[in-house]
């Protein structure tokens, strides 16, 4: 029999498709009899893979316990930090105190070094282990503000939770 | 010279003798810490950080109170010298708030740096924290009382530097204070302490917590306020202006600053700057786009010159701005509209000293800072040089600490004669019959031998005593004197006589001189051509072919009309339209009125400022121009100092600079400069003028001046109506329409006031504090008291520049007759009280 009819016969009665149907079905059914967090692809959005301990993601701002903000604004964070991605704006307040009035984060810039957080003499700033940076507006990526900052800090223990490894 | 060999560590080097062992170990590159030393101060020996071992002496000795010697051996580095440092330091820091987190000395702090150079310091000693506070009582400098490591630099800035007196210690030992006490003198807003202060003690309140060095980008810019042309250092964050220091020992100042230069910032950032050009569409201001305003100027001033010729267009130039822009305002006015009606308010004092200048024979001697530094004596007549030009001021003070003499003939009461060794009293607007009296003793020309030496005594006030003693000051000693002339001179009748009159007495006498100039680029401006008969770099008009074939254009051959000539040209109707480049003559001229109804009369009137000042408000096209900050040029200093400065912060939309807006329009008049840039301009101008700064005197001579008559009357005379002579005088925290805007120097003073004195008060039921109405035949205004003892009775004494009250207002404006300068020293006015 030449090649060329070979080819004809196999065309004609799908053989494999069926083989390659036969492989893709035999691999959901696994995926549905296995259990989810050890499948090698992980279906991202429903299940997020925890972050490794010391991963540094998004940086968070801490409180004190009466609310107020730890950061007093000295500046040796953005004095430190490489990439300069950080701005810090401090104001005169009523009683001649320094008040912190706007931090931000070039998210663009950042290396994600952990200097900030580790030249902070009042533990005020943090990397926290969110990864999830992406956002539907780049200008709100250039600059993350101090809200935002204060937010992400409170939901940290969150994030901690969910290491398991 | 003679050198002296001195070892340091082992090493041997040679200097200069008459040092200090610091000094030496400074000029050498030997590291010696140290909190209370600095150069320009006296020695104190009070922080013990600067302790070294001499070769032969046993115990430790403090570097800054040692002379070096010849074959000293010096040790700077050692185990001991190390532990006794270490031990300084640490006394400094157990008793330190070390609250570096909200300083704003943190990284600029001289504590901070040594603690990090003795990083093993041991914390042994647990004083309890004595509260002493933060001290909030001056308005521009905040007083740290917690943090002052006790060096008394500050104390030594105030008293040997500024000679303020304002700082003071109280209390003893460790809990001792530095700062402002009652009985104390009268804070100057220098800031000198702020620079000098090793730690955060002493903080520019106007940046309290505006940032951190790393964060600013800085700059060497030329101060914009007065002629002295101080180098500044603008701190710059997000491309704002946040901080003006002086530069490290750098330009004319030698790292100081007055409260002008320091905290008159402001305006830079002012929300009231102009951003749009804005057009006068009946009867209102509509903003509009540059190319449809340029056009629009371009039109009017096309059909004006159609219709009436180029005679009928004047321009008044700028002493606040650049070199640059002035050369090509009046290469605009007289090669594109073709007119040489061109003046600037340099007319009201170095137009006049100018013409004094150019018509005298004699070559004297031009002093610079560094003369009057190292003068033994200094006379000054009609200036005040300490509220004028502050840092001319310094280096009188200089002077005098280094032994030399001030003496001063000045009708006021001011800052300068408060400091002067000898202050002659003379009578209101007696200034020339001084200098008459002067060159009558030292010249012996017999061209003056019509006056007669009582009659001038008798006319100045002085007797002859005083005179022949003033005569005898100039006599000796006179390559070390130095004259310093200003405006009591130049806007007095015949005042470019006596300026001719005192330099030639200074060349005579081998003495030199310098004039003092309240506005930045007053002499700049002159020496760009922007005067009605001289082109620049002074040359005359009959020199017009060579400027006429770099400038492809005809120069008109007829000098022009000077400032009031021109006012008084539109008043008439032979002015049609002015366009005016950052002046504004409704409040910096006398005469208001007269000012005002001259530029009313114009049929097309353009200012180009920064701000809507009044005279703004009056134009029909105001076309916003940038600040020093966002231009790059060069100012001409009063010493004739051609300093040129970078553009440091960009313009806002909007916004153009001078000489941009200029080469512009004058595109849009079909008739373009070919200029690319600031550097194509400068080549330019220095093709044109060789020596800019510089001035060829016997190229650009004028003719000689003329004489006043034997009888010529001086002074305010007398009017019953108008009991009270008012003087005018200037002051430290205002100098034009931008000090008005800036906020560090609305918080230095807010209001203007008159200095009355204590028996006129009782007499006016007046007190301090209370309104009062000045009134003068040519206007009035309404102005807070002060009373102040030192001034005689009959004689009232106000500040000039003040947007509340301007006195200006109350002036008359007779022109001299050579330099057709206003007289504005003087005017007789009555009191009402409100």
């Amino acid at each position: 029999m030449s090649n060329a009819f070979k080819k004809f016969i196999r065309a004609v009665t799908l053989v494999d498709l069926f083989k390659g149907l036969a492989l893709t079905g035999s691999v959901w059914v696994r995926s549905i009899i296995t259990p989810r967090q050890v499948l090698v692809t992980r279906p991202y959005p429903e299940v997020k893979r925890p972050a490794f301990p010391n991963f540094k993601g998004h940086h968070g701002f801490l409180l004190n316990e009466d609310g107020s903000l730890k950061c007093v604004g000295c500046g040796i964070c953005a004095g430190v930090c490489p990439a300069k991605a950080i701005r810090v704006y401090t104001e005169e307040g009523k009683d001649h105190e320094k008040v912190v009035v706007g931090y931000e984060i070039d998210a663009f810039r950042c290396i994600y070094c952990g200097f900030c957080q580790e030249a902070c003499p009042k533990d005020a700033i943090v990397l926290t282990r969110l990864y999830e940076l992406a956002d539907y507006d780049n200008r709100a990526c250039y600059r993350w503000k101090m809200d935002r900052l204060v937010e992400v800090g409170k939901k940290r223990p969150l994030f901690r939770d969910e290491v398991n490894l | 010279m003679s050198t002296i060999k001195i070892t340091f560590d082992d090493k041997m080097y040679e200097t200069e003798p008459g040092l200090t062992v610091i000094q030496a170990a400074d000029r050498l590159g030997v590291f010696i810490p140290r909190f209370c030393y600095l150069e320009k101060l006296s020695p104190l020996g009070g922080c013990r950080m600067c302790l070294v071992t001499l070769k032969g002496v046993p115990k430790l000795q403090t570097a800054c109170t040692t002379p070096a010697k010849d074959g000293m051996e010096i040790i700077t580095r050692s185990e001991e010298i190390h532990k006794a440092r270490k031990a300084m330091l640490e006394f400094q820091l157990a008793q330190h708030p070390l609250d570096c987190f909200y300083c704003d000395k943190a990284t600029e702090c001289d504590l901070q740096d040594l603690t990090y150079l003795f990083a093993d310091i041991e914390h042994r000693y647990d004083f309890p924290p004595h509260k002493r506070g933060t001290v909030y009582e001056n308005r521009l400098i905040e007083r740290n009382l917690e943090r002052c490591v006790h060096c008394e630099r500050c104390i030594r800035v105030c008293g040997e530097i500024q000679g303020a007196h304002a700082v003071n210690a109280t209390k003893r030992g460790r809990v001792t204070e530095m700062r402002e006490v009652p009985g104390g003198g009268e804070c100057q807003y220098c800031g000198h302490c702020i620079d000098v202060c090793p730690v955060g003690a002493n903080l520019d309140r106007l940046f309290t917590y505006g940032g951190r060095p790393f964060q600013m980008e800085m700059g060497d810019s030329i101060c914009p306020y007065c002629g002295c042309g101080c180098t500044v250092s603008l701190n710059m964050r997000d491309e704002k202006l946040v901080r003006v220091r002086p530069g490290v020992d750098t330009g004319v100042n030698k790292g100081s600053l007055c409260a002008r230069g320091r905290f008159g910032w402001g305006f830079v950032h002012d929300p009231a700057r102009l951003t749009r050009p804005l057009i006068r569409k009946e009867g209102k201001f509509v903003e509009a786009g540059w190319d449809e305003t340029l056009l629009y100027v371009a039109t009017r001033l096309e059909k004006i010159i159609k219709e009436k010729g180029p005679g009928v267009v004047g321009g008044i130039g700028s002493v606040r701005s650049t070199d640059e822009a002035n050369y090509l305002f009046q290469r605009f006015l007289r090669t594109v509209i073709g007119s040489n009606h061109i003046d600037s308010s340099a007319r009201l004092n170095y137009a006049a000293a100018l013409a004094g200048w150019l018509g005298t024979k004699e070559d004297a001697r031009e002093a610079t800072f560094e003369n009057v530094r190292e003068a033994h004596r200094v006379l000054v007549i009609g200036a005040d040089p300490l509220e004028t030009n502050p840092i001319l001021g310094l280096a009188i003070k200089a002077m005098q600490n280094r032994g030399g003499t001030l003496w001063i003939t000045d009708p006021r009461v001011t800052l300068t004669t408060r400091l002067s060794n000898r202050h002659f009293p003379i009578s209101a607007g007696a200034e020339v019959p001084l200098i008459l009296a002067l060159a009558r003793a030292g010249l012996k020309d017999p061209s003056l031998s019509e006056f007669r030496d009582t009659d001038l005594a008798a006319r100045t006030g002085l007797s002859s005593e005083d005179l022949a003693e003033l005569a005898a000051f100039l006599e000796e000693d006179a390559a070390k004197t130095v004259i310093l002339a200003g405006r009591g001179v130049t806007q007095a009748p015949f005042g470019a006589t006596a300026i001719s009159l005192l330099l030639r007495l200074a060349a005579t006498k081998g003495a030199s001189y310098l004039f003092t100039l309240d506005k930045n680029n007053e002499r700049g401006s002159c020496e760009m051509g922007v005067l009605p008969d001289r082109l620049p770099g002074l040359a005359p008009l009959s020199e017009k072919a060579r400027f006429e074939k770099a400038w492809g254009g005809r120069i008109p051959e007829t000098p022009g009309y000077s400032a009031y000539e021109m006012l008084q040209a539109a008043r008439e109707g032979k002015l049609s339209a002015l366009y005016i480049m950052g002046e504004n003559p409704l409040v910096d001229f006398p005469d208001t009125k007269f000012v005002e109804e001259a530029l009313g009369s114009l049929d097309f009137l353009v200012v180009q400022d920064l701000f809507r000042t009044r005279t703004a408000s009056m134009a029909d096209v105001v076309l916003p121009a940038a600040s020093f900050a966002e231009k790059s040029g060069s100012f001409t200093n009063l010493e004739g100092r051609v300093q040129r400065f970078p553009s440091l912060i960009p313009t806002e939309e909007g916004v153009r600079a001078d000489a941009r807006i200029l080469v512009e329009l004058s595109r849009k008049m079909g008739k373009g400069f070919a200029l690319k840039n600031i550097a194509s301009l400068r080549a330019e101008i220095d093709s044109l003028v060789p020596m800019n700064g510089t001035r060829r005197k016997l190229e650009v001579m004028g003719p000689p001046l003329s004489l006043p008559g034997a009888e010529m009357h001086w002074g305010p005379g007398e009017d019953p109506d108008y009991p009270y002579v008012l003087l005018l005088t200037s002051s430290l925290y205002r100098n034009g329409s931008m000090s008005n805007r800036a906020v560090g120097l609305k918080k230095a003073q807010q209001k203007a006031c008159v200095l009355l004195n204590e028996g006129d008060a009782a007499v006016l039921k007046t007190g301090e504090g209370d309104k009062v109405m000045l009134i003068s035949k040519y206007g009035e205004i309404q102005v807070g008291v002060k009373l102040c003892h030192e001034i005689p009775g009959g004689t009232l004494q106000m500040p000039e520049g003040f947007s509340d009250a301007n006195p200006k207002s109350l002036l008359p404006h007779e022109l001299d007759q050579v330099s057709r300068t206003p007289m504005a020293r003087f005017v007789r006015v009555k009191i009402r009280k409100i």
